[in-house]
């Protein structure tokens, strides 16, 4: 193995730990993969409503 | 008569709200209380829910729950 | 000296904007202890010493949904100093019913009038100072989409914070005396202030406080006797009060000018929730989103990052300088035909995804989504789903994780579950690459292919709907549907550009993290393999390990018309990221070869699918179990292992059924081939519609007891 590929591969371990390292650090502080989260949408009230209400309801009926 | 059956366009009163427990506090707690003028504003397009305007905004709920209010 | 805000007030109010205006950045996203409502907290820019916690948006403190009861906990039970009540200027009557329940916790309110533009703009006058003075408690108006007023509401705040409070008493005397025979059986420990409100909770039967409390009432006949002569019970005596009590506050303090003429809100909405028109513009929205994103720029911009900047430009330079400095020929494979194949595949459709990004948002932010629920409730309900239901698909059609997580928006259980089920139908974000892959490569761009993906995963929905509600698991009653509907207003571009952004940079985050380990993998396992000389690096990617792996299910797929392996395993990997599918098709399509010998991805591609087949892949790949993410959000959603598993065994069984119809009957239709695999789709085809028109085990049992009254 050459210097060059020795290098080329140190560089490409640190960007893979690198990944590893944001993978874990994000899983960890509960965020998702994707980017959708509540904070940008407009209409995100629409959304925070309970589930136990329909317990309620349901007993009435 | 209930609120189901008010006509659209029209404006009605509340008399009073039957049924109890969460369905009544929720439609109570939206404003829909004794003496309060509501407007049916439109039925959806497939004929429930209908929208009606009450204390100034827009609400809308089913015709099952609108069936639960008495209205003149 | 630390203060603590809680930062209360109804939905659509203005509340995360004036919570992101006062916190900026600095803020801390989580859920309540035990339950999975949003809890945000974060301190106040001008004065770290202010902590705000953003409540849930709430009409009530009722003690019947579950942002109501975390509320009330916590305005009872932390140290909260000051309660920062926003209320939306431009509806005060209801927002102020919430204000008159905060109003006898004990803990010192500050009202904020937010909105002043729209109250200035439509001409109506408040009396600031007479409804402070009725309400007993400072009001300060401001504007937080303007950034008007918040030093001098913070400085308030801090006001508040040291001076004594008094609660407020709304009640008539006749209701006072009730409540103060209620106030004697309350525990002497409890705090003076707080008196008030749990009198009240009592007076109101609230089963909730009564326990925390560990008392009984032991005479039924104070509460009865009332209840007899206003002839209504407790709980909605209150609730009457309280609204008399705004009525008459509002006569003195709020002058409304007088108009007739219809806002230009009214004006959208007539044309939006339109008898005729409302499902045909629906349908027309919804092409547009995704005829723009996929087909109009993705000829423009797509086309020159996927064969420009990941063609002629990025890979030749690398190529360039491995070569230069003599990398080893292996490693130089590695980052070429593995990560630069890969990534790039993917990183090629991000600006398709952004379009698509700024449509969703601009959805979101106009309060069209609202009118969407209204206007396919009876449609959902009819297949056993809410109106809500769609706002979830709405979401779903961005990232199909928080569109899974907005299904707590749906108080039914079974609703709930059931849109859990079918939300990821709807093509998410990262599955808009592979819709515009197939439609470039394979139907040379027709407009027509992108938005059919999108009506596909409506279909899959309402037939699944269809289907589930017909089975014993599914047996229930329709949920009560009362939801506000919030005014159109523009959508804000600041607003827009951050949703954007957001989601975005995820997306290109997802590229750099998971799909480029992924891309590590499948360059690992398609570069290796056994050949005559054993464990060697494979020249012929046939004999790669790849190769081995996928052609041991690859069969499976066989009746669906993309029995080869490289599509099986491509559709395998999507179960990572549904990104995965183009970064390994980029991989085992050879991408990276674009710029040596010319031949492009999607020729190559194009070779070997036919329309069909390619369709079928399409199908199945939008309908199948989504990715690991949106699993894991299924799971937390659900709460059961047995329902997630019945959920992703269901979408797959599902994707494989109409993949099949789609390709035998297709390949029978165009073709005029018949086979047995016509014959086996034909027999689905006849199962499915025998689901769909069986007499089902639930009965409109919701509308009977009603109409009995």
């Amino acid at each position: 193995m050459n210097l060059s590929t020795f290098l080329v591969l140190c560089v490409l371990i640190l960007i893979i730990s690198l990944c590893v390292r944001t993978i874990i650090k994000d899983k960890k502080s509960g965020k998702s993969s994707c980017g959708g989260n509540c904070g940008g949408c407009g209409s995100a009230s629409l959304c925070h409503r309970s589930k136990s209400l329909y317990d309620v309801y349901k007993k009435q009926v | 008569m209930t609120l189901k059956e008010a006509s659209v366009g029209s404006t009605v009163t509340v008399k009073k709200i039957n049924g109890q427990g969460a369905t009544k506090r929720r439609i109570m707690d939206m404003g829909m209380t004794k003496g309060v003028d509501v407007y049916i504003r439109k039925v959806a397009p497939l004929g429930d829910p209908i929208e009606v305007t009450v204390r100034g905004y827009e609400l809308s709920l089913r015709k099952a729950d609108a069936a639960m209010i008495d209205v003149d | 000296m630390s203060i603590q805000v809680a930062l209360a007030g109804n939905p659509n109010s203005g509340k995360t904007t004036l919570f992101n205006a006062l916190t900026g950045s600095n803020q801390f996203v989580g859920n309540w202890p035990g339950v999975t409502v949003e809890k945000k907290e974060g301190r106040y820019k001008g004065d770290k010493e202010i902590k705000i916690t953003d409540l849930p948006g709430i009409y009530s403190l009722s003690p019947y949904t579950l942002e109501e009861v975390v509320s009330r906990e916590f305005l009872l039970k932390e140290k909260v100093d000051v309660i920062l009540n926003i209320i939306d200027g431009s509806n005060l009557e209801r927002n102020l019913y919430l204000t008159t329940q905060l109003l006898e916790l004990g803990i010192p309110v500050v009202v904020t009038i937010n909105m002043l533009d729209v109250i200035d703009k439509r001409g109506d006058k408040i009396d600031y100072v007479k409804l402070s003075k009725e309400l007993g408690c400072p009001v300060v108006p401001i504007s937080a989409l303007k950034n008007r007023g918040i030093e001098e509401l913070m400085e308030t705040v801090v006001k508040s914070a040291q001076c004594s409070f008094e609660t407020k008493n709304i009640y008539s005397t006749e209701l006072n005396l009730v409540l103060d025979q209620l106030s004697h059986l309350l525990p002497g420990s409890l705090d003076q202030h707080k008196t008030l409100f749990y009198s009240v909770k009592l007076f109101e039967r609230d089963n909730k406080i009564i326990t925390s409390l560990n008392i009984k009432i032991e005479d039924e006949n104070i509460i009865q006797s009332i209840e007899k002569k206003m002839d209504d019970d407790s709980e909605s005596i209150i609730t009457d009060a309280r609204y008399s009590y705004i009525t008459d506050l509002i006569k003195d303090c709020y002058v409304k000018v007088n108009r007739e003429k219809l806002t230009s809100s009214d004006k959208i909405d007539k044309i939006v929730t339109n008898r005729l028109l409302a499902l045909p513009i629906f349908a027309l929205v919804m092409f547009v989103v995704y005829y723009v994103s996929v087909t109009t720029v993705g000829t423009y911009v797509t086309d020159w990052t996927n064969d420009v900047l990941f063609g002629e430009m990025i890979p030749p330079a690398i190529e360039g300088f491995l070569v230069a400095i003599n990398c080893a020929a292996w490693l130089q494979s590695l980052i070429l035909d593995g990560i630069v194949a890969g990534v790039g595949a993917v990183l090629g459709f991000v600006p398709q995804m952004l379009v698509l990004f700024i449509f969703l948002a601009v959805l979101e932010d106009c309060g069209y989504m609202a009118r969407v629920a209204f206007i396919m409730d009876r449609i959902f309900r009819k297949f056993g789903l809410s109106g809500k239901s769609f706002i979830p698909m709405l979401i779903g059609s961005g990232c199909g994780v928080p569109g899974i997580m907005a299904s707590r928006t749906i108080e039914s259980d079974r609703d709930r579950k059931m849109t859990i089920m079918t939300t990821t139908f709807i093509p998410c974000g990262a599955k808009l690459p592979i819709i515009a892959l197939i439609a470039g490569a394979l139907f040379d761009g027709a407009s027509w292919v992108s938005p059919s993906a999108y009506f596909l995963g409506v279909g899959a929905i309402i037939v699944s709907g269809i289907i589930l509600k017909k089975t014993k698991m599914f047996v229930g009653d329709p949920a009560p549907f009362v939801m506000e509907m919030p005014a159109y207003h523009a959508p804000r571009v600041l607003n827009v550009l951050r949703s954007m952004w957001e989601r975005g940079w995820s997306f290109i985050k997802k590229a750099g993290t998971v799909i480029l380990l992924s891309t590590i993998v499948i360059w690992f396992l398609q570069s290796f393999g056994f050949e005559d000389s054993g464990f060697v690096m494979v020249d012929d990617i046939n004999n790669s390990l790849l190769a081995t792996i996928g052609q041991t299910f690859a069969w499976i797929f066989t009746p669906l018309g993309w029995g080869e392996w490289k599509a099986a395993v491509a559709s395998i990997t999507g179960l990572v990221a549904k990104e995965n599918v183009v970064a390994t098709f980029g991989q085992l399509y050879g991408f990276a070869e674009v710029a040596d010998d010319g031949v492009e991805i999607w020729g190559t591609l194009a070779a070997s699918f036919t329309a069909l087949s390619a369709y079928s892949f399409l199908a199945f790949n939008l309908l199948c179990a989504p990715c690991f993410a949106a699993m894991g959000a299924i799971k937390r959603e659900m709460n059961n292992a047995k329902w997630t598993a019945f959920a992703i065994i269901y979408q797959c069984v599902f994707a494989y059924a109409v993949a099949l119809i789609v390709y035998q009957l297709g390949n029978l239709i165009i073709n005029g081939v018949f086979s047995i695999g016509t014959i086996v789709a034909f027999i689905v085809l006849v199962g499915m519609i025998f689901l769909l028109v069986r007499k089902g085990k639930t009965s409109e049992k919701l509308e009977v007891q009603y109409s009995v009254h």
